[in-house]
């Protein structure tokens, strides 16, 4: 970044430590069954196993075979699963997240094999931990006698060195659609955790329910643990709810990151890129880590500096390989030796980060990205919201994407607070015509959720509207209907933007090379909400000043310092922050912005990193 | 080079006045009369000598000396030495121990001894009364001056060298014995001591640790190499008017409680025997049956046996008790007649009862015993028939009749309860014959080295570690050897034709001369085994107990404790002993009084090297003592030499320190639980211990000891608060609300205690109110869900689950009130409880699809009752079955008003199939 970072930044701390402690409890519990064992794993945690205990590790402890586990329903003998476990070994072990379901099937085979007379050894290790109701199901099914559980505390992966993460991306659907709170607690575990490890935590903020909750979780179990002075290597913590803001999440990504996360999508900080990006047959999973050179001086830039930085670094690669004329037999050794293993590797990522640029500009220029980005800008902005309406109606009738239509449409029903039921009807007739009936539950969702939601009429506006309509006739008090109703539209988001500066003044140029602020990641059309919300709550030590913030993002904030007695000065500039149903990688670039320019360190957890189209995939119902 | 001589005169209970005395005492100023002087002999190093007169139920004078000593007492020994009716020749000499003993006195008949110091003479006329209270007279040169029986009057000429009188004497106010010590100007600060009621009215420290000093070997008896004493633990507490008399008692070891039966034997229901718990100390813990417990009954049985319940309080009103024991847990054995075994806790609550057989109900017991084995407490009985039945551990009753005794016809002479190999015997006498009985067999057996005319054993006794036993017999004969009757130990003849009423073994773990105390009506005899014995007179009626390292002997008015001297305290305390303890104790004093000796002292041990095992021994023998006094010195001793010493582990000296403390807490009479050092770790561990405090309800002291010896809290007072709170919320005399305030203010957030578990106590005790309102303050809202559910208060635990944040917690809630509640009722109270309801919602959309619907039509939530609708559809396979839920969808739009949705389905339902229904 052409920024130049402050000099006294604090030194992160080792968050490998955290894979060290999980890798060591998984062998701990593998050991705990000799023998060889035949291994099913939950397809979502393969990828996340694999961070933390490749398959040979997997196979020094006798692992004989890995499984996936799907939820196929075993209905006869010649079934698949039942031929596996036919031949498997005597004693099989499950690796799975605490859901029902997975449970349910477990409990199929178990009673498959019970069927068939087989006799074997069951073991279920959950992680990260066990719900009472995945007991009650085995109670229930009739073989709790027959299987033994466990718990494998995998609560934090570290996907980066500023970045962990829960790997729960049903989280944000269970806790904020559904109002299941089971994992609340999780994420409270996960917190102790953290803070038993790099702790004690001098101050803790926060906003939202689900936080609220954490924060109480967390602060149970330190006063139920036995307290240890150490020295405190993380000083300050966030906690904030995504539901605290949805705008954010729902614009488009321009960060390189994050588009690559929105193309490509990147699986626990590793991307497959495709045939159409490696220009040949196969494809190419590859990290993404500030350990890729690469990839982590461009990965906050905005997409427009990207090409300008990757053709100066093919450059640069070019000037180093060119060193090589002129050299005697002795300084070709060392360059061969030294140097020459470097350069190759990062000709390798440069190419690839370049063609998956190229990729990516195919994409975004076809679908007349700059179109849709104006639109957005001009939703964030509230300007010419009927075109901007006419736009969605024609991207949903060209039927573009059903998931980018509908993200288009909580972007309007967000930042306009609601629709007005006319345009409601019309956008939800066109999109259900569109894209198929069976998203009328989703749509259920959404509005459950608040991100599409239709304005009552009249609904804060009543008795205003009944003074006026007693003195016009009915034809104007339609248009006046009209008028509150465009009045109306100052809505939370409008007044929050307004309260916190969001949207940054259109009218001088924003140079996108040298950033002002964080909008930069949204082109300089708007610096994501939670972003600014950390900032001004860490530059004011507390809430006060934001209270009308608060009240507009309906509360549940708090602010409490812990003990703190000899915290060193470094640790209070390193800043967990946690989000609680998910963030970007916007956001985190927008964080390490905010970083380098106030000289803290952020560390980011995250429930699961997320983006506009895992947001809205988790809304779907429509499943068969 | 310098050389002590104590003169300690002992009168009890003589003298009422003590102003009297005071005054009296003053006007002896002005004596100039120093035996310290006349002592000094040049050249010798001579530590003490000295000469005690104890005036109890037996007067000795002994003094001790060392070789170059002897000359000293020959120079007084050459005046005259008289040694009353015992006279001169009785002063002896054993070989190897420069010791002169006085013997031959018996405790009946009044007593004079005489000294005479050349041109003095004191004699002391003594008498005793059978109270023991003595009398004394004092006379000096040629007068003689009568005295009354309550005040002592001494006259003397110019020369009389009292140099410390200890007078104990009874105040009339108080009945406490007041202390008066006396001592002439001679010493270097004389001055009158009174010690009243524990207090010091004016002190002299220096005289205090001489009294004890001098005290220390004043009750030493010799006994082969080694030396008994017989410590006062107590004066008990209790009056009892007709002593132990006519009575049953049990009292456990380790200091536990007493417990006593009136006149077991008495059967005539008016008059029904009486059962009281003492502590150690006399203490009365509770009177037996205790009032309130009169309403309950406590056994079916008993009260078939006695129909009517209209009896006095106080009293026995079951069946006639034939023994009574204690278990290691402190509860009271009862064995009654027809072999039922009732259980009391220590305060003589009923807690349990069991047979020890149906047999017995007709054969009757004729002996129990409770005996105390690996395994936990056992109870062995000989019925009528003369068979036995044991049962090794109470906690886990099972019964074992043990073979017949060949030729056994009514009471066995003798029996013992053995434990050997994991394994239960019993051994029992039967005529001329000694057999062992196990579960299979009876062996008749035959003590190796058991002189044949000894005739036939009548009394037995096994040691506390079930490792010795000792065998007396007819002719007198008292056989001591190892249990499993392999080898002899010695044989003794005690000259005692009459059956010991008790006999118990008298050792210590290495012990140098264990012994056994032998009781008769009044008399009571230590015998060695090497032929050597102490007897010592008994006033009353008596019981023994045998301790890991004593005997305790309980009379009605005192409790003593016999025991071999440690040899480290033989080491410092013997007279002119040179060990290095001893020495450093004498430099210690020394320096107290800043004399230069302490710096010679000092150096002499320095020279041998041995200043670390002076410290040691001093801490070691310290802990042996049992008077404070005592102690102080030795440790100030100790802790003076650590000073000297470079790289010398303060260990010892520290937790000796702490140990002592806890001690001598716990065997304040108020307390009455006398262990010793020795008992403390063998089987009183810390924990132990508290628990023991906290039984008693000791829990102020209990918690002292906690923190004093820094025990983390949540083993140490948070414990003792948890018991306090359980006890505390049995107090039916007191408010919900005023007990609650009490235990909140003293528990407050005490780590590990738990007020879900003193609720739980509280509901036990049927105060549902006071558990809620303890609840409270439980801060773990987990921890108060379980309590509440078992109080059918499931509201207020589903609120209180919800609360805790814990999901898992709702969850269990929520699936005991599915299987508590009505369906109805059960919806009703998911309603109020959105968290809950969500959580179940979620369960039931994956488990019971039928349940979520009957949820949302209780609910009339329409909109979501289509939407469940449309999401069963799927599920259906038949296109019927499809249509059929998404009619019954759009009906359900309908109702919710919401008319788009409904037109929506309406339309597409005809046209296009939902997808996936394509393929079929």
């Amino acid at each position: 970044m052409a920024h130049s970072a402050r000099r006294d930044s604090p030194e992160l701390p080792d968050l490998s430590l955290l894979k060290r402690l999980v890798r060591d409890q998984l062998i701990y519990l593998l050991e705990q069954l000799p023998g060889k064992k035949d291994l099913f794993i939950d397809s979502d945690l393969m990828s996340p196993l694999d961070r933390i205990a490749n398959v040979s590790t997997l196979k020094q402890h006798e692992v004989d075979k890995l499984y996936k586990v799907e939820h196929k329903p075993i209905v006869s003998i010649s079934d698949q699963y039942v031929l596996l476990l036919v031949t498997g070994g005597p004693l099989i072990c499950f690796l799975i997240r605490p859901r029902i379901q997975t449970v349910k099937w477990i409990c199929d085979v178990v009673n498959a094999d019970k069927a068939v007379g087989k006799f074997r050894r069951y073991k279920i290790i959950f992680t990260p931990q066990k719900f009472y109701a995945c007991e009650a199901v085995l109670e229930e099914q009739g073989v709790f006698g027959d299987v033994t559980t466990d718990e494998w505390a995998f609560y934090l992966l570290p996907l980066d060195e500023d970045i962990i993460s829960l790997e729960l991306p049903e989280f944000f659907r269970d806790n904020f659609l559904a109002g299941d709170q089971r994992w609340v607690r999780t994420a409270g575990s996960a917190l102790h955790l953290l803070h038993s490890l790099f702790g004690p935590f001098s101050k803790v903020y926060g906003i939202g329910r689900c936080s609220k909750m954490t924060y109480e979780s967390w602060r149970e179990q330190v006063e139920q643990g036995e307290q240890k002075a150490r020295h405190a290597e993380i000083g300050n913590v966030f906690l904030i709810d995504r539901d605290v803001d949805f705008v954010t999440p729902l614009c488009s990504q321009v960060v390189y990151e994050g588009l690559v996360d929105d193309i490509f999508r990147i699986k626990c900080g590793c991307v497959e890129f495709g045939p159409e990006v490696t220009s040949s047959d196969k494809s190419i999973k590859v990290m993404l880590n500030s350990q890729d050179k690469v990839f982590n001086e461009i990965r906050n830039e905005h997409f427009s500096n990207v090409f300008g930085f990757l053709s100066q670094k093919a450059r640069n690669l070019q000037t180093a390989y060119d060193k090589r004329r002129g050299m005697d037999i002795q300084q070709m050794k060392t360059f061969v030796s030294e140097e020459l293993k470097g350069l190759k590797q990062e000709h390798r990522l440069l190419s690839l980060h370049i063609s998956a640029s190229e990729s990516i500009m195919k994409k975004k220029t076809k679908q007349d990205f700059q179109e849709l980005l104006k639109t957005e800008h001009c939703l964030l902005e509230g300007f010419e919201i009927r075109e901007c309406i006419s736009f969605i109606e024609e991207h949903i009738n060209r039927q573009i994407s059903m998931i980018e239509s509908l993200r288009l449409l909580c972007l309007l029903s967000v930042t306009e607070n609601g629709l007005l039921p006319k345009d409601f009807k019309s956008l939800k007739a066109q999109y259900l015509q569109s894209y198929g009936a069976d998203h009328l539950l989703t749509f259920s969702n959404l509005r459950q959720l608040g991100l599409l939601v239709e304005q009552q009429p009249g609904e804060t506006l009543t008795v205003m509207e009944s003074k006026v309509g007693k003195l016009v006739n009915d034809r104007a008090a339609v248009k006046l209907t009209d008028a509150f109703s465009s009045l109306a539209k100052k809505s939370h988001f409008r007044a929050l933007s307004k309260k916190l500066n969001l949207i940054p003044k259109s009218e001088e140029d924003y140079d996108l090379r040298v950033p002002r602020d964080m909008a930069y990641i949204f082109s300089g059309a708007y610096i994501p909400l939670s972003c600014k919300i950390i900032e001004q709550v860490l530059e004011r030590d507390g809430w006060t000043g934001l209270e009308e913030v608060t009240r507009l993002i309906n509360g549940h904030e708090f602010a409490v310092t812990g003990a703190d007695p000899k915290s060193k000065s470094d640790a209070r500039r390193i800043i967990l922050v946690m989000f609680l149903g998910g963030c970007t990688f916007s956001e985190i670039s927008a964080l390490r912005f905010l970083g380098k320019e106030k000289g803290y360190k952020f560390i980011v957890v995250t429930t699961a990193i997320t983006n506009s189209s895992r947001l809205l995939e988790a809304l779907l119902d429509n499943n068969i | 080079m310098s050389t002590h001589l104590h003169l300690v005169l002992v009168v009890l209970h003589g003298v009422q006045h003590v102003d009297q005395l005071v005054e009296q005492s003053q006007n002896r100023d002005g004596i100039d009369w120093t035996l310290t002087k006349l002592l000094q002999v040049e050249g010798s190093r001579t530590r003490g000598l000295l000469l005690a007169l104890r005036v109890q139920v037996q007067v000795q004078v002994r003094g001790i000396c060392g070789d170059h000593q002897v000359l000293v007492l020959m120079r007084l020994g050459g005046h005259h030495i008289d040694g009353g009716t015992s006279g001169p020749d009785n002063w002896t000499r054993t070989q190897n121990q420069n010791r002169l003993t006085a013997t031959g006195l018996t405790s009946a008949a009044p007593q004079r001894v005489k000294l005479s110091l050349s041109t003095l003479s004191l004699e002391l006329s003594l008498s005793t009364t059978p109270r023991g209270e003595g009398v004394v007279t004092m006379e000096t040169g040629q007068e003689r001056e009568p005295v009354s029986a309550n005040e002592v009057i001494w006259k003397e000429n110019g020369s009389f060298p009292p140099i410390v009188f200890e007078l104990e004497l009874q105040s009339p106010e108080e009945n406490r014995p007041a202390r008066l010590c006396y001592r002439t100007p001679a010493s270097s600060c004389g001055s009158v001591l009174v010690r009243r009621q524990n207090r010091l009215l004016c002190a002299d420290p220096d005289l205090i640790i001489l009294l004890s000093m001098a005290f220390i070997t004043a009750n030493w008896n010799p006994l082969g190499d080694a030396f008994y004493r017989k410590t006062e633990l107590y004066e008990m507490f209790w009056s009892l008017r007709d002593g132990l008399r006519d009575s049953l008692v049990a009292a456990a070891p380790y200091g536990g409680p007493i417990a006593l039966l009136r006149e077991p034997l008495r059967r005539s229901p008016s008059t029904r025997p009486q059962l009281e718990i003492y502590s150690a100390s006399g203490v009365s813990i509770a009177s037996f049956p205790v009032r309130t417990r009169v309403q309950h009954t406590t056994c079916p049985r008993v009260t078939s046996l006695f129909p009517s319940p209209v009896l006095p309080v106080f009293q026995w009103k079951s069946g006639p008790v034939v023994h009574l024991g204690w278990s290691v847990n402190d509860e009271l054995l009862c064995v009654q007649e027809d072999g039922t075994v009732l259980i009391y806790d220590l305060f003589g609550s009923f807690k349990r009862h069991f047979s020890m057989g149906q047999e017995v109900v007709q054969s009757q017991v004729l002996e129990a015993k409770v005996f105390h084995s690996p395994y936990g407490t056992g109870v062995a009985i000989v019925t009528g028939s003369s068979r036995f039945t044991l049962a090794t551990n109470i906690e886990d009753l099972k019964l074992r009749r043990l073979p017949e005794v060949p030729g056994l016809q009514g009471w066995p002479s003798c029996w013992a309860v053995l434990t050997q190999d994991r394994q239960t015997k019993v051994l029992v006498s039967s005529g001329p014959e000694l057999y062992v009985l196990d579960n299979t067999s009876c062996t008749a057996v035959y003590p190796p080295g058991l002189s044949p005319q000894a005739g036939s054993i009548v009394h037995m006794s096994v040691s506390f570690s079930y490792k010795y036993l000792a065998l007396f017999t007819e002719t007198g004969r008292l056989w001591t050897g190892l249990s499993n009757l392999q080898e002899r130990l010695s044989e003794v003849d005690t000259k005692q034709a009459a059956t010991p009423k008790q006999m118990v073994w008298c050792r210590r773990p290495r012990s140098q001369q264990p012994s056994v105390v032998l009781m008769w009506d009044r008399l009571l005899l230590v015998v060695g085994s090497c032929n050597d014995s102490i007897q010592f007179p008994l006033e009353d009626q008596s019981v023994l107990v045998g301790e890991l390292d004593g005997v305790r002997v309980i009379g009605s008015s005192s409790q003593e404790l016999l025991q071999e001297v440690p040899l480290v305290c033989q080491d410092i305390f013997k007279i002119a002993s040179m060990a290095p303890g001893a020495l450093l104790l004498e430099a210690h004093r020394e320096y107290e009084k800043s004399s230069q000796k302490a710096d010679e002292y000092l150096r002499e041990i320095k020279e041998q090297n041995v200043l670390g095992d002076a410290v040691r021994q001093c801490v070691e023998a310290a802990a042996h003592e049992y008077d404070p006094d005592t102690q102080k010195a030795l440790m100030r001793a100790a802790s003076f030499g650590k000073c000297f010493l470079t790289e010398f582990s303060p260990d010892q000296f520290v937790t000796t320190c702490r140990e002592l403390r806890v001690l001598n807490a716990v065997r304040e009479s108020s307390v009455g639980m006398p262990l010793t050092h020795t008992q403390y770790p063998a089987l009183m561990t810390l924990q132990v211990l508290i628990d023991r405090l906290v039984y008693r309800q000791f829990y102020p002291l209990a918690i002292e000891v906690c923190r004093y010896l820094k025990i983390p809290d949540y083993q140490g007072v948070s414990r003792v608060l948890k018991h306090w709170a359980s006890c505390k919320v049995q107090q039916k005399d007191l408010t919900d609300e005023a007990i609650a305030r009490a235990v909140c203010a003293k528990v407050g957030d005490s780590p590990g205690v738990s007020y879900s578990d003193i609720a739980a106590k509280a509901y036990e005790c049927g105060r549902p109110e006071l558990a809620i309102k303890l609840l409270d303050f439980e801060a773990r809202s987990g921890e108060q869900v379980p309590l509440l559910l078992k109080m059918k208060r499931s509201q207020l635990a589903l609120s209180k689950a919800v609360e805790s944040g814990d999901t898992d917690l709702v969850y269990t809630v929520v699936t005991y009130l599915k299987n508590d509640m009505n369906r109805g009722d059960f919806f009703m109270t998911l309603r109020n409880q959105p968290v809950a309801l969500s959580l179940y919602r979620q369960f039931c959309k994956l488990q019971e699809p039928q349940t979520l619907k009957d949820l949302f039509n209780q609910d009339d939530d329409h909109q979501e009752l289509g939407n469940f609708y449309v999401t069963s559809s799927y599920r259906d396979k038949r296109l019927e079955g499809r249509l059929a839920q998404l009619q019954s969808a759009v009906d359900e739009y309908n109702k919710a008003k919401n008319d788009f949705a409904a037109k929506v389905k309406v339309s597409p339902v005809h046209q296009v199939c939902p997808p996936g229904v394509d393929g079929l």
